[in-house]
């Protein structure tokens, strides 16, 4: 029985050690308001969710020609409503560059769908992809 | 240019002639003012006058001096005015390069090849909108239009299939492009 015991609090002194050194982990799955012309998604969380409908991407385009490089984002979420958005300000271009395959990655435009704003995070909070 | 040189000078002109103009009447009002009778002024306005200096020449003279630099002064921000528009002007008619290259990019006119892709990409959007489904063949063929396009073209494009994907006219079976 005592035995027993102090198995039972070393196992939970390490279950709690363990929880602890894990870290914080929050997912971000495609958020869409149009009212506000924001959306955001962790793209890991977005990979990640159970249903097949949501996706997050940021694409860019360069051209040889005199045409300035672009980027347009398109966001769906889990019920289907979808936003897109296009810049070809180098700031945005820029950053958009920056996304990390796990980023967290949030825009807003405005009522021409030029992106007003772009957030990229790179945070150890953030999910990776699994298959 | 030469007439909208000519426009802003004379609109300079005009606006010193204005402001001369006033400064003069507001300076002769003053005298009329100052030659009128105290009995005409309201009572509290005379009894503010006995408390206060009476004019005098060298007031007269102050004034006059006031009158002076206020025009003076018009007068030089009239002229920063007008350097102003001037130099904005010739900015403007600055050969096209010499401005940046945002402002100057202008769109180059579509060849043929061009065209005919802009109507395949029409029609592809003109398709997903009557069976209201994009399929990946249809996106595969959109990226092969898209190369062939001016990015503003591109753009017009892909901006009528995402507004649609957006009202809900458009579902996208795979990745859009």
């Amino acid at each position: 029985m005592k035995k027993f015991l102090s198995t039972l609090i070393a196992c939970s002194v390490l279950a709690a050690g363990t929880a602890a050194w894990a870290g914080a982990k929050w997912d971000t799955e495609v958020y869409i308001n149009q009212e506000s012309r924001t959306a955001m998604a962790s793209l890991g969380s977005v990979r990640n969710s159970s249903d097949g409908t949501q996706y997050f991407e940021v694409v860019n385009h360069a051209y040889n020609g005199g045409s300035p490089p672009s980027i347009h984002v398109l966001a769906q979420d889990s019920s289907g409503n979808f936003a897109f958005c296009w810049s070809n300000v180098s700031s945005i271009v820029d950053a958009a560059n920056g996304v990390a395959p796990d980023a967290f990655v949030q825009i807003n435009w405005d009522e021409n769908s030029e992106c007003t704003y772009l957030l990229s995070r790179k945070a150890s909070y953030t999910p990776p992809k699994s298959p | 240019m030469a007439p909208r040189w000519k426009w802003l000078l004379g609109a300079g002109v005009l606006l010193l002639a204005l402001v001369t103009g006033f400064s003069i009447g507001r300076s002769s009002a003053r005298r009329i003012a100052s030659a009128k009778s105290p009995s005409s002024r309201p009572p509290d306005f005379q009894a503010a006058e006995r408390l206060s200096p009476q004019p005098s020449s060298a007031g007269a003279g102050m004034r006059l001096r006031d009158d002076l630099a206020f025009r003076n002064e018009v007068r030089q921000l009239l002229q920063e005015e007008l350097r102003s528009a001037r130099a904005q002007a010739e900015r403007k008619s600055e050969p096209a390069g010499t401005t940046g290259a945002a402002e100057t990019a202008e769109e180059p006119a579509m060849d043929e090849a061009s065209l005919a892709a802009y109507d395949r990409g029409q029609a592809l959007v003109r398709d997903a909108l009557s069976s209201r489904v994009w399929t990946p063949q249809q996106a595969e063929q959109m990226r092969t239009i898209l190369p062939r396009l001016p990015e503003e073209r591109g753009r017009e494009l892909l901006g009528q299939l995402f507004s649609a994907m957006s009202r809900g006219k458009i579902k996208s079976k795979g990745p859009p492009i």
